[in-house]
Order: C-alpha cells, then sequence, then structure tokens
C-alpha cells in the first residue's frame, strides 16, 4: 500500500467513524426523548390505566437505576481498561441495541404494573451500559476541533425530525418509528463489531492521536476527575436539566401552551419548531467551538428565564405570545443550545481513559437525576394544588439565580496554578 | 476584583430576580387568539383588551374597565363598566349587555347596538379609520425605487460617520467579519432570535416601555456600527484594487454606500434576497458584540 492509499484509507475511516457517531448518537437521543421519556408515560397511563403517581415514581426508579448503572459501569470500563479497547465497545453497543429493541417491540404488548416494572429495570440496566459506552467512543470517532459541530449535526438531526414526525405522543408510533431503524443500526454495528474490518482497525487507534485523545478543556493534559472544574460543570448542567424539565412538565400539562405548537394537528407549527431546532443547534455548534462555556450556559440560563417570565405574564394577562409560536421557539432555542453543550462536553474534559467515568458522571448525574428530581418535585407541587402562575414562577427563579451565579462567577477566587504562583511572588 | 463591575451586576442582578414577582402596575387582560368566554358572575379586574379570536361576555358577567376591540369575534352580553371602543373586527350586542360609559364606533361591524342599554354617548366615527391609500399606498415602481434609493443614501451616510467616528472600533469588527463569520453569524441570529421577542415582552410589561424603546435603538446603533466594520474592511479592498479611489475617505464613502445599497438591493429578491440581507446583518451584529462594541479584537477561544 503506497503512502498515498494510507492517507485515503485514514480519511476514508475517519468519515466512517463521524458517521457511525452521529448516527448512533441520534438514534440514540431520540430512542430517549420520544420513546422512553414521552412514550412511557403514555404506555402507563393510557393502556395501563396506573395513576399519575404511580408512573411518576416508575420513571424515578428508572431515571435512578439508570444513573446508578452508568456510574458503576462507568468506573468498570475505567478500571477494567474497557474504555481503551474501540472494537469492544462497538460489541457493548451492539449489545445494548440488540436488547433495546426487544424491548421496544414488546413494549405496547405491556399488560400490568408487574410487566412493567421489569420492562423499566431492564431498560433502565441497558442505558447505563449504554451511556458510558456510546459516549465514551467520542475520543475514537471524533477529533476534539469538531465535537461542537458533531454535537450540532446530532441535535439538529433529533430535534428537527422529532416534531415532524410526532404528532401523537404514543407508544405505539414511538415503538413502530423505533422498529424501523434499529434493525438496521443492529446490522451496522454487528458488521463493524464481529467482522475483520480495516476501518475498524484504523478507528481503534485514533484515540492515541492527541487531536482525538486530548480534551478541549484538559489542562496540561491532566484528565479531571474529583476537579472543581468537573464538579462545577456537573452541577450547571444539573441546573440546566432541572430548570428545563421542571419547567416543561407543567407547560406540557396545560393545554393552551401545548395544543397549538409541539402537539399542534397541523404540521407548519412544528415543522417551524423543527426549523428552529436545527439552527439552533448550528449556532450552539459554532459558538462552543470558538467561544468559552460560560457565555453558551448565561445564553441558556437566560433564555430559560425570559421563557418563564412570559409564562408567567401570560397566565396574568391573559394568552399571546405562546399563540404565536415566540415562546416555543424560545424554548427550543435554549434546549438545543444545552443538547449541543452536553453532547460534546464530557469527551473535552476527558483523557481516553477516563471518558467512560466522566460521561457516565456528567450524563447521569446532571441529566439523569435532575430529570427524575423535577418530576418528583413537579407532581408534588401539582398535587399539593400549586398554581400554574406560580410553578413557573418558582422556574424563572431559579433560572435567574442560575443565570446571575454565572454572571458572578468570574469574580469567583481562582485556584491559582504554579506558574501564577511564582509569577505573583516575583513581583 | 473591580467594584464597579461588581456593583453593576448586583444591581443588574436584583433588578432581573425583582421580575419573577411583577407588581399589579397594570390591571387588565389583552386576548391575541382562541375562544374565550366570561361566565356569569366573573369579571375581569381593568381593562379587556381584544386583538384577536372569540371572546363570549355572558349575561352576568363585569368587564370593571373598558372594552377595546381591534380585532376578533365578540359578543357581548354583560355589563362594561368603562368605555367601549371598537376599531376592527365584529362585536354584537346581546339583549342584555350594559355599557356604563361611551360606545366609539370607530370600524368593524357592529350588530344589535341600537337595542344596548348605554348610559355615555354614542360616537359613530372616532377617527382612527385610516384610509386604504395610507396604509397600502399605490406606488409606481420608480416612487419605489426612488425612495429605496434615499434610504439606503441615509443608512449609507449613517454607517460612513459611524466608521469615521469610531476608527479603530470599526477596524476590529471588520477584522472580526472577516476572520470569523461564522462565528459572528452564529451569535447574530442567536440575538435575531431572542432579541424581538425580548423587546416584545418589554412593551408588554408597560413599566418597561421605555427600556423597549432604549433596545431598539441600541439594536439600530449596534446594526450601524457592524456595518461600519464592513464598509471599513470594503473600503480598504477597493483602495486596493481600484485606482480612482485612492482617497482612504471617499474609499469607505463608496464601501458605505454600495454595502448600504447591497443591503436594501437584495430585498428586491423574494425569500432568498431578503434571507442574505439578514445573514449579512446577522454577521454584522454579531461581530460588534464578539469585540464589545469595538473595544476589543475577538480572538477565539481553544
Amino acid at each position: 500500500m503506497t503512502k498515498f492509499d494510507s492517507l485515503k484509507n485514514q480519511r476514508l475511516a475517519s468519515a466512517v467513524g463521524y458517521l457511525l457517531f452521529v448516527g448512533m448518537m441520534a438514534v440514540g437521543y431520540y430512542y430517549n426523548i420520544t420513546f422512553v421519556q414521552l412514550g412511557l408515560v403514555d404506555l402507563g397511563e393510557r393502556l395501563l390505566h396506573l395513576p399519575e403517581g404511580v408512573m411518576a415514581r416508575q420513571m424515578a426508579g428508572m431515571a435512578l437505576l439508570t444513573s446508578l448503572t452508568a456510574v458503576v459501569f462507568g468506573l468498570l470500563m475505567k478500571k477494567t481498561g474497557w474504555v481503551t479497547r474501540f472494537r469492544l465497545k462497538l460489541k457493548l453497543a451492539f449489545l445494548v441495541v440488540a436488547v433495546q429493541t426487544l424491548l421496544t417491540w414488546a413494549a405496547p404488548n405491556l399488560e400490568n404494573q408487574a410487566q412493567l416494572s421489569c420492562w423499566i429495570a431492564l431498560t433502565a440496566l441497558t442505558l447505563g451500559v449504554g451511556v458510558p459506552v456510546t459516549f465514551s467512543m467520542t475520543v475514537d470517532l471524533i477529533p476534539a476541533r469538531s465535537r461542537g459541530y458533531a454535537a450540532a449535526v446530532i441535535t439538529g438531526l433529533v430535534y428537527g425530525m422529532a416534531p415532524a414526525l410526532s404528532g401523537n405522543w404514543q407508544i405505539e408510533t414511538f415503538s413502530r418509528q423505533m422498529l424501523w431503524v434499529m434493525p438496521l443500526g443492529l446490522l451496522g454495528l454487528g458488521w463493524l463489531a464481529f467482522f475483520p474490518n480495516p476501518f475498524v482497525d484504523i478507528l481503534s487507534e485514533q484515540h492515541l492521536d492527541p487531536r482525538y485523545g486530548k480534551g478541549r478543556f484538559l489542562r496540561d493534559g491532566k484528565p479531571a476527575i474529583g476537579s472543581r472544574r468537573l464538579i462545577g460543570l456537573v452541577l450547571i448542567m444539573f441546573g440546566i436539566f432541572f430548570v428545563d424539565s421542571l419547567g416543561f412538565l407543567r407547560i406540557i400539562d396545560t393545554p393552551l401552551y401545548i395544543h397549538n405548537n409541539w402537539l399542534s394537528e397541523g404540521l407548519a407549527p412544528r415543522l417551524f419548531l423543527g426549523v428552529v431546532h436545527v439552527l439552533a443547534a448550528w449556532i450552539a455548534g459554532v459558538l462552543y467551538t470558538h467561544l468559552n462555556l460560560r457565555s453558551l450556559f448565561a445564553w441558556v440560563f437566560g433564555i430559560f428565564a425570559l421563557v418563564h417570565f412570559m409564562y408567567t405574564l401570560e397566565t396574568r394577562i391573559g394568552p399571546g405570545l405562546s399563540i404565536s409560536l415566540a415562546l416555543p421557539m424560545l424554548y427550543a432555542v435554549a434546549v438545543s443550545l444545552y443538547t449541543v453543550i452536553n453532547f460534546a462536553l464530557w469527551a473535552d474534559l476527558s483523557t481516553p481513559g477516563t471518558i467512560s467515568l466522566n460521561a457516565a458522571l456528567g450524563v447521569a448525574l446532571s441529566g439523569w437525576t435532575a430529570t427524575f428530581l423535577s418530576t418528583a418535585l413537579a407532581l408534588r407541587w401539582r398535587l399539593g394544588g400549586m398554581t400554574l402562575d406560580r410553578h413557573l414562577s418558582l422556574v424563572d427563579a431559579l433560572a435567574l439565580l442560575f443565570f446571575i451565579a454565572l454572571l458572578l462567577s468570574p469574580f469567583l477566587p481562582r485556584k491559582m496554578n504554579s506558574h501564577q504562583r511564582s509569577g505573583d511572588e516575583q513581583s | 476584583m473591580n467594584n464597579r463591575k461588581l456593583i453593576f451586576l448586583l444591581v443588574i442582578s436584583l433588578f432581573l430576580l425583582s421580575s419573577c414577582q411583577p407588581a399589579d402596575s397594570y390591571q387588565g387582560r389583552i386576548i391575541i387568539g382562541g375562544e374565550h368566554q366570561l361566565g356569569k358572575d366573573s369579571a375581569v379586574p381593568g381593562e379587556l383588551v381584544v386583538i384577536d379570536g372569540q371572546v363570549v361576555l355572558s349575561a352576568g358577567s363585569r368587564v370593571e374597565g373598558s372594552l377595546v376591540v381591534l380585532g376578533g369575534d365578540v359578543l357581548a352580553d354583560g355589563l362594561i363598566e368603562g368605555d367601549v371602543t371598537v376599531i376592527r373586527g365584529d362585536m354584537e350586542f346581546g339583549p342584555r349587555v350594559h355599557i356604563r360609559g361611551d360606545l366609539n364606533a370607530g370600524g368593524g361591524h357592529l350588530e344589535g347596538w341600537q337595542q344596548a342599554r348605554i348610559e355615555g354617548e354614542v360616537t359613530e366615527s372616532i377617527g382612527l379609520e385610516l384610509p386604504v391609500d395610507v396604509l397600502a399606498p399605490n406606488q409606481s415602481p420608480w416612487d419605489v425605487a426612488r425612495r429605496r434609493l434615499l434610504y439606503s443614501l441615509a443608512t449609507a451616510f449613517l454607517v460612513f460617520i459611524t466608521a469615521q467616528c469610531m476608527p479603530r472600533g470599526s477596524d476590529r469588527i471588520g477584522t472580526a467579519v472577516v476572520s470569523h463569520p461564522a462565528v459572528c453569524g452564529a451569535l447574530g441570529l442567536l440575538v435575531f432570535l431572542v432579541g424581538p421577542v425580548l423587546i416584545v415582552q418589554m412593551a408588554f410589561t408597560v413599566v418597561l416601555i421605555p427600556i423597549a424603546f432604549v433596545s431598539l435603538l441600541l439594536g439600530v446603533g449596534v446594526g450601524l456600527l457592524g456595518f461600519s466594520g464592513m464598509a471599513r474592511i470594503l473600503g480598504d479592498w477597493l483602495r486596493k484594487k481600484s485606482h480612482i479611489l485612492s482617497n482612504k475617505q471617499a474609499a469607505l464613502a463608496a464601501a458605505a454606500a454600495l454595502l448600504s445599497l447591497a443591503i436594501h438591493g437584495l430585498n428586491y429578491f423574494p425569500v432568498l434576497g431578503g434571507l442574505a440581507a439578514i445573514l449579512m446583518t446577522a454577521v454584522a451584529v454579531g461581530a460588534v458584540l464578539l469585540t464589545r462594541f469595538g473595544t476589543r479584537k475577538f480572538v477565539p477561544d481553544r
């Protein structure tokens, strides 16, 4: 093989890796936000006639089990060194998708609460394994400089398609959609994981290249586990997921605010929201690559604060902007911004050896735990008779507090590194 | 630590937090769409403004202020404490309607008002109806072109003046536009998505109308500053390429005119022209924000 052929193969392999990662994450995320988060509630409440409180407990249990499994499996991958073995990760991903395909096929046929509980436990275990496995492939497949753009493509694909494809939020619809895609993914993953393939050989070595293996936010190449920066970012992402989920859960329970946009019978409003999501994802991809994270986080919290303030105002003076799609549009912008950050961030804080645990901590602690806690809190507030106005005011206040904390964060005392310290002493 | 910055941030923070519980400074309800019915024994505390949608004020209901109909369909059969003003839309008066104030019929379609109990005066035309040719004047293509040329020249003049007043700032903005157009465009588009909603919302709160107005002016200023950066870069390019425009200021003026004509001219092309103009403006606005109004050079975070 000539040097030119070798270079051509390397480039082709990188492109295949990029497509594999984007496709896998997009399908996985679409599955999560439609089938798991919306379809499961529909399954419990509409088909199995379970009360709202029971379903909330089931969802909470699922979130906790997923978080726990993700962290334990992420740690296991780190300790055993599986995290650096790309082909093994492909095999694990194949297993996860195989089990989830079966679970997706079985879901609409469940008949009682006991079956649902077993189904939820199995789904939580596979999702928990899936998070560190798939996220850890970022260091194998996507160079650090392109992570913002790859995350933008994933987010754009998912949120661009989701509003257009999901006219009703029913488990049968989601199950049918996923059963078209998942077997194809299974075939592709199986071919890559179990058969000799020169592309996979090249991709298995990519994490050794600093362009792939060294995260953008790593200082001096040191892993960030336990660092103030990682903890701070987990907290901020927790705040974002919490604020989003707490507000959105109440908004989707208010027909006036949902029936003419996200659940509109006409395609045009849903398509509009899809286009806004895609545009915002592109914006987030570009800004993530070129700006510091603080300004992006400030935008997200600022927009959430504005949206909830506007919803609160509407509950007092009558419906206005929510009908004109302005509020759902802003909501879509904020969600796209933080989703892009969430896809790219954890790999940029990690080395190939630490990515599984960092991603598990980030996604599980911030995403799943925040969603679980906000679901429980939203239910408690609603059952306690809290009005929509008051609920959204509190979410607004929370978003503003995070926004203000971000504005004030540059004034926090910083830990100096050795160079800065010696510089100070000299001066 | 910069104390002035900290105090500024704290003041802004307190201001933002105060918006979580807005005071009842304005009593009333604005209806922009949908179907609404005010049942028996229920009341609207203050003014009721109907912009669009279908509204039924049932017998026994009460509007404590005035009713203003700007559009939509209204069936009134209850008590209205203030005036009723109809400018557009359809308004039907039920047999039990009682208006304590005046009825001002400026436009729209009114039905059954002759039988209504009205304590004040009835004015059939309050002069709010605008003649059709004011709303959509019939202009020849030459008039349109002349008007657009005038706008272009005015914009070019303002861009030129801005670039002259802030030479270093517009240089930095221009450099950001050329070096990082994607980042500038992305930030500009984000501002376009959020800014208008924020301004409209500020106007809705009534108290913040002056700030909404100032924000609009600021937006225009940011646009001009952004275009001044673009004009400076274009002017430098023209000066290098053309022997006629060897003078720096003449090149800048020509660039400002070209840029302004391009932006106004793009609107002649349906859909794509408008999109291109929006993108150009977004890049200009983004560059201004990234360079903090031209006060520093934009360096991407690596």
